[in-house]
């Protein structure tokens, strides 16, 4: 697709300041208020990890790792402290502090709207911030989401000035806010340390002359390499590797390039629906875009004797190496436990109504696909997640087919119209609180559904049709296409919640200024964005229905 | 005399190169060794000492490092908190199969008069073992809830439990976990019999 023409109708406009900085105050009085209704929600998943790194780092002190992940230390830093400070209310503490927080991600919002679509496109972007339910639903969720985002963006945004202005006055100012702020961003997240490069070398062509684009670029890479290396550092001594921030990279591998499917948002809500007693959503699940080997309706039993005759064996074979003095066979465990869940499985599918057509495909893990690399295998977590990508690399190179498409799969679980607030619903932790009942739990999670459905249909059609700015379409395409190509491996709602508050300025551009797009070019590939768009939703769609019918719509009396 | 304005523009690399250069210097002059971590295990503060656990048992190949399974072993015994409780983390635990830790941890459930550490040691290294992040093939099950992070704070601070209401509300949370680890919390002497074989290849000593 050809760079549109240069075209910075909006960027000399004035900020209106008031009503941005109003509109800012009543998102955050709405995040205040949900913090207010939902109160200290208990502790999920994550969440609860942090809150135990925090703690033993005040214990200790120091930072342990995750034995799979090495997250940056950011967030339990901030835990920590927090905790020291305010005890129990440590954590309540955070949470405050992410709905002030949130102002940073609002007023960011507005300012690129009105840089790049004017002043009306702001204030709508600024309503569309204020009423986007599953990003304020963070601010009240431990997890770092909202800080992150709180510091990107505006390191985003001083970019963006950087390559709006070549002969800005202020440029070494601006470069060192935005190195700041990208820097503490890392320290909560280390996935976008990439994109750094890229950022720099985007200033590069914008600043009104080689050698002035090469200062700044440098410059932003100083301060953030600055920020960053006393970390590194640290790891290196803990490690004996130099690991910049953290490392997830290899647990990711595990997770998206292995045999077994998965996404985050589904887990725990299958977790629930077995303890409900519902099937699980890969009932429904379109197999064509996850299977490895294909399995029809009809040779589940056949698949099934296999897996049991296999399975024998290598249980055999493990007990005779244990009398033998060896290690247990690790797969010979991990045979017996897809046997159950196949078995329970099969019975999920015979009990099924309609009966699933013979043709049909069907989830079947016959294959436990690779290992987790463990100890004494590896000396620590650094090394096991070298381990693990490295298989993953191998898994992906030996099934190209499983590939390409497990990869389609993996955008629509980005693009997917779930959130964590929906995700909250489903499993009943608001159902303490006044957003649990029938009425405003109904209510809210149509809301949170529409609010990506919406906002993800007119971004992306924004971006296409009508950003005409050129720095901002670099600028806006290298970090959403960063963010899309960070989630090839796992994906799930939360990975694109950096991205949203763009895309909502995307979408209020489009809003705004629609009647614009007359080029027969730009209908076109609007066209086909819509297309993909709506084959990404039907994709997901059998699960979100399923959950949405099941245990949001109709409540779940424990 | 002042600098031409494209000079000047440089210095905040030049300040920024050496700010580097400093840090640089800084974390290698601060670099521990094996050795000189050895020697924090037997003659430091316990938060030293801990530290030292952390890094012996992440860096290098930790078989022939002095981290052996006496030394684990009589870890458990340590009078020292920090040293005790660390012996319950990811880090160790890695090291040496916990069935030891498991043990200690059981008797409350058990025979709480046979229990060795006071309550609130024992909570803390609950907490610290049961709820350890990442956690699965460690011996982690659950994970923290509210009212576990509330105790673990007054823990910490120094306050009091009160037994009958840690271990009742313990016992039912358990009861709800499907680690196969978790079951494994009653004393087990065959499987215990197995596990003094090491866990791997380290601590072989």
């Amino acid at each position: 697709m050809p760079t549109p023409a240069l075209n910075p109708a909006a960027s000399s406009e004035t900020v209106p300041w008031r009503p941005l900085l109003t509109i800012c105050a009543a998102g955050v009085f709405l995040r205040l208020c949900l913090l207010w209704i939902v109160g200290d929600l208990e502790l999920q998943s994550d969440e609860a990890n942090y809150v135990y790194l925090g703690i033993a780092w005040n214990h200790f002190g120091f930072y342990l790792d995750q034995h799979r992940y090495l997250w940056p230390p950011g967030y339990s830093w901030l835990m920590a402290h927090s905790l020291s400070l305010l005890g129990e209310n440590g954590m309540l503490g955070i949470k405050y502090l992410q709905v002030l927080a949130s102002a940073s991600i609002g007023l960011t919002t507005m300012l690129f709207a009105t840089r790049l679509f004017g002043a009306r496109a702001a204030r709508l972007a600024g309503w569309i911030w204020v009423g986007y339910l599953p990003l304020a639903a963070f601010t009240h969720l431990l997890w770092n989401e909202t800080l992150f985002s709180a510091l990107f963006l505006p390191g985003l945004y001083q970019t963006f000035r950087l390559m709006q202005n070549g002969s800005d006055a202020r440029a070494t100012r601006r470069v060192a806010v935005a190195g700041l702020c990208f820097a503490g961003s890392l320290y909560l997240k280390e996935s976008p340390l990439a994109l750094m490069v890229v950022l720099a070398a985007l200033l590069v062509p914008f600043a009104g002359g080689l050698l002035e684009g090469l200062r700044r670029g440098s410059l932003l890479l100083l301060i953030v390499g600055a920020c960053i290396l006393p970390w590194g550092m640290r790891n290196l001594d803990v490690y004996g590797r130099f690991i910049p921030l953290g490392t997830s990279l290899g647990e990711n591998a595990f997770n998206g390039l292995n045999e077994d499917y998965r996404n985050f948002d589904w887990i725990p809500i299958d977790v629930e629906r077995d303890r409900r007693g519902l099937p699980p959503t890969r009932t429904v699940a379109r197999h064509a875009f996850d299977y490895v080997d294909p399995v029809v309706y009809k040779d589940l039993d056949l698949r099934m004797d296999e897996l049991r005759k296999e399975t024998a064996s290598a249980i055999k074979a493990s007990r005779k190496g244990v009398a033998a003095g060896f290690e247990p066979d690790p797969r010979a465990a991990d045979l017996q436990i897809q046997l159950r869940q196949n078995i329970a499985l099969q019975d999920r599918w015979r009990e099924a109504v309609p009966p699933v057509e013979p043709e049909s495909l069907v989830e079947f893990a016959s294959e436990s696909g690779w290992l987790r690399a463990e100890s004494p295998a590896v000396i620590n977590t650094a090394e096991r997640s070298s381990i693990n990508t490295a298989n993953g690399i191998r898994f992906a190179q030996d099934h190209p087919g499983w590939y390409l498409r497990s990869r389609l799969r993996k955008v629509a679980d980005l693009l997917t119209p779930m959130s964590f607030f929906t995700r909250h619903q489903a499993l009943g932790h608001y159902n303490e609180t006044a957003l649990g009942g029938n009425l405003l739990r109904r209510v809210t999670s149509l809301w949170a559904l529409a609010c990506p459905l919406t906002v993800l249909l007119l971004g992306i059609l924004g971006y296409v049709t009508v950003l005409k700015n050129r720095p901002a379409w670099l600028l806006l395409g290298c970090t959403l296409g960063y963010f899309l190509c960070t989630t090839l491996l796992v994906a799930m709602s939360r990975f694109r919640i950096p991205t949203v508050p763009l895309l909502i300025v995307l979408a209020a551009g489009f809003i705004v200024h629609r009647k614009s797009v007359t080029r027969r070019r730009d209908r076109v590939v609007g066209s086909l964005v819509v297309l993909y768009l709506l084959f990404s939703w039907w994709m997901t769609w059998p699960e979100v229905s399923m959950v949405f019918g099941d245990m949001i719509w109709s409540r779940h009396e424990a | 005399m002042s600098l031409p304005l494209k000079i000047r523009s440089w210095i905040p690399h030049l300040a920024l190169l050496t700010l580097v250069l400093v840090e640089y210097q800084r974390a290698r002059a601060s670099h521990l060794t094996r050795e000189e971590l050895t020697l924090m295990l037997s003659e430091s503060t316990g938060r030293e000492k801990a530290w030292a656990m952390h890094v012996l048992a992440n860096r290098d190949d930790p078989s022939d490092g002095p981290l052996t399974r006496s030394v684990i072993q009589d870890a458990i015994l340590d009078p020292d908190p920090w040293v005790a409780d660390m012996v319950y983390t990811a880090d160790l635990c890695r090291l040496l199969k916990p069935s030891r830790q498991e043990k200690r941890l059981s008797v409350r459930f058990d025979d709480p008069e046979k229990s060795q550490d006071k309550l609130e040691d024992w909570f803390r290294r609950f907490a610290f073992y049961r709820r350890k992040v990442g956690g699965r093939p460690l011996g982690g099950s659950l994970r923290l809830k509210q009212q576990e992070v509330q105790w673990l704070l007054q823990v910490l601070r120094g306050d009091l439990l009160d037994e009958g209401e840690v271990i009742a509300y313990l016992e039912r949370r358990q009861a709800g976990t499907n680690s196969a680890r978790m079951q494994n919390l009653k004393p087990n002497k065959k499987r215990d019999r197995e596990d003094r074989s090491s866990a791997g290849r380290f601590p072989g000593r």
